[in-house]
């Protein structure tokens, strides 16, 4: 069986050292790392943006030969700017991700149709995030390249964002989601991958890298009787 | 955009296509009566020649301007608040009067030069995904600086009166070409227009940010090259014959995104029919207008559009709460 995703010496120059990344079945697998730590790029090498350097396949094909009809089913990738340039209502925004049929079911699963005629530039940036992840789902592809998507959300939809994308790995889709909140990403990721400095330093299942000394290292905090406090120095240099 | 609206539009251009061949009528009527041959004469190589490039001029702003204005993500990005008219202007100029070319051919090379050479500066000024400010800004000084070279270029120009020969080309006029110069700029900007269309899928998908239209496989940069040298061909080509007209390029896109709900690639094929469509009517003004003389057709545009142009400012401002 061919992989859902694979690549090989992926990178992006100055940003992200060239590495191997493999997903086989459908996975629900989470970016963490400080800022800076190159989970933004990583995103933009397996979504071939910006001169990414290496080899990506996903379900056997490369994106680089297709199409963009065809390119949009293959992967979606969400920037974690919810900027946009021109004032279109939100399902035109959506529109723009996939066809008619996407489009409506991406709404329904984020709840959209009281949202759907207003101007995306009068929403708020909460509203605004839950359309261009919309935006995002709308082409139903292969795997999801999504950069913060929780950001913004208020804590209900937030939940409801991950066990949406619970349900689409259950689906047969895979998702790869940059996050900074640890105790989300440990709840609903299958695997969780550590970046420092541009390249992965730990991957594996959630709960073992939570609690891994790595952890403290990369991010300069450890758990304490149930919350997350800077360690003591010089964890972090 | 719907259907009806796209008839209505086309519809429009086609009325005003005629009026604009057919008016003032009396005379033509008055011909026919007495020598047929040269009535149609008339028609064919005054009137035609001065409607259809009206028609492709303002079709070719339009359509640039939509496509400039889609590419730096900026309702305010205008082939002429760009500096590129001025540019194509002060490169027919020196083609003109310092080389000493009159070919058609020559002077369309030089606007051709002069339009990318004022791309080229204002994408390196003011960087691909301007703010409207370094945008402004940065246009405001490609065109002092090409409108104080063009004068330099006059004032240095072997000719005694280049500055007088220049004025009404320069002011923008679209009266006593042959039909042989509106098929110079019209066949240009014909193609230039035809192959902007193309660019509408990648443009509308620069909506939601660089990254994601390369995450659907488009190549921004390629996009970008394929706008500014397609946009200073066909701007070129029509500045060479016309001179610089303004605020149609600005205005045109700013209606025609209203029909495509925002989309600013959509927008191109309408933004082509609403710019030739009021290049047109400002032409049907210039000849209506009772002043006993002809306005050179820059002057109307720029007296229609500079209104237009300062509400758009204000209601920006307004909007940002400043």
């Amino acid at each position: 069986m061919t992989d859902l995703l694979r690549a090989e010496q992926a990178g992006l120059p100055g940003r992200l050292e060239p590495g191997d990344f493999r997903m086989g079945a459908p996975a629900l697998v989470c970016l963490v790392g400080p800022n800076g730590s190159g989970k933004t790029s990583l995103l933009h090498a397996l979504a071939r943006i910006g001169g990414a350097s290496g080899e990506v396949w996903i379900d056997g094909l490369r994106p680089e030969r297709l199409a963009p009809d065809e390119r949009r089913r293959l992967l979606s990738y969400l920037p974690a700017s919810r900027e946009i340039a021109w004032p279109l209502a939100a399902e035109d925004v959506i529109r723009l991700g996939g066809d008619e049929p996407g489009a409506r079911r991406a709404m329904a699963v984020l709840d959209l149709a009281p949202l759907a005629r207003r101007r995306v530039d009068r929403l708020s940036t909460g509203e605004r995030s839950r359309v261009l992840i919309a935006r995002a789902l709308a082409s139903r592809p292969r795997l999801l390249l999504l950069d913060e998507p929780v950001a913004n959300l208020d804590p209900l939809w937030q939940l409801r964002l991950m066990a949406g994308l619970r349900e689409a790995v259950r689906d047969g889709q895979g998702a790869i989601v940059a996050m900074h909140d640890l105790d989300l990403a440990g709840r609903f990721a299958d695997r969780l991958v550590l970046m420092e400095k541009g390249r992965i330093v730990a991957d594996g299942e959630p709960g073992a890298i939570l609690g891994s000394e790595r952890l403290e290292q990369v991010f300069g905090i450890r758990k304490v009787e149930g919350e997350w406090r800077p360690s003591p120095s010089p964890a972090r240099d | 955009m719907s259907r009806i609206s796209l008839s209505l539009l086309l519809l429009s251009v086609a009325l005003a296509l005629a009026l604009s061949i057919a008016l003032p009528w009396p005379p033509i009527a008055a011909l026919l009566e007495q020598d047929r041959p040269l009535a149609f004469a008339l028609l064919w190589e005054l009137r035609l020649p001065r409607a259809s490039l009206a028609l492709v001029y303002g079709a070719m702003l339009g359509a640039s301007g939509a496509a400039i204005q889609g590419l730096f993500a900026n309702p305010l990005a205008s082939p002429d608040l760009t500096g590129t008219t001025s540019g194509a202007a002060l490169g027919a100029v020196i083609a003109a009067y310092i080389l000493g070319f009159s070919a058609p051919l020559a002077l369309a090379f030089g606007a051709v030069g002069g339009a990318l050479g004022a791309l080229l500066l204002l994408l390196a000024l003011a960087g691909p995904r301007a703010e409207t400010a370094t945008l402004l800004l940065a246009g405001l000084a490609i065109s002092a600086l090409a409108g104080a070279l063009t004068t330099l270029a006059l004032a240095l120009a072997p000719s005694p009166f280049a500055f007088y020969d220049a004025y009404e080309w320069l002011m923008g006029s679209l009266v006593d070409r042959s039909l042989e110069q509106a098929a110079f700029a019209a066949a240009p900007a014909f193609l230039a227009i035809l192959l902007l269309l193309r660019l509408a899928a990648p443009l509308d998908s620069l909506t939601l940010s660089e990254e994601v239209a390369q995450s659907f496989g488009h190549d921004v940069r390629r996009l970008r090259i394929e706008i500014v040298c397609l946009t200073a061909f066909g701007v070129g080509a029509c500045v060479a014959i016309c001179g610089a007209i303004g605020f149609v390029g600005l205005v045109a896109p700013i209606f025609a995104r209203r029909l495509t709900g925002g989309h600013p690639g959509r927008a191109i094929a309408p933004a082509a029919l609403i710019g030739g469509l009021l290049l047109l009517a400002a032409d049907l003004v210039v000849r209506s207008a009772p002043l006993g003389r002809t306005l050179p057709i820059g002057v109307v545009t720029a007296l229609l559009g500079a209104p237009f142009f300062l509400w758009l400012v204000a209601s920006m401002r307004w909007r940002l709460g400043r």
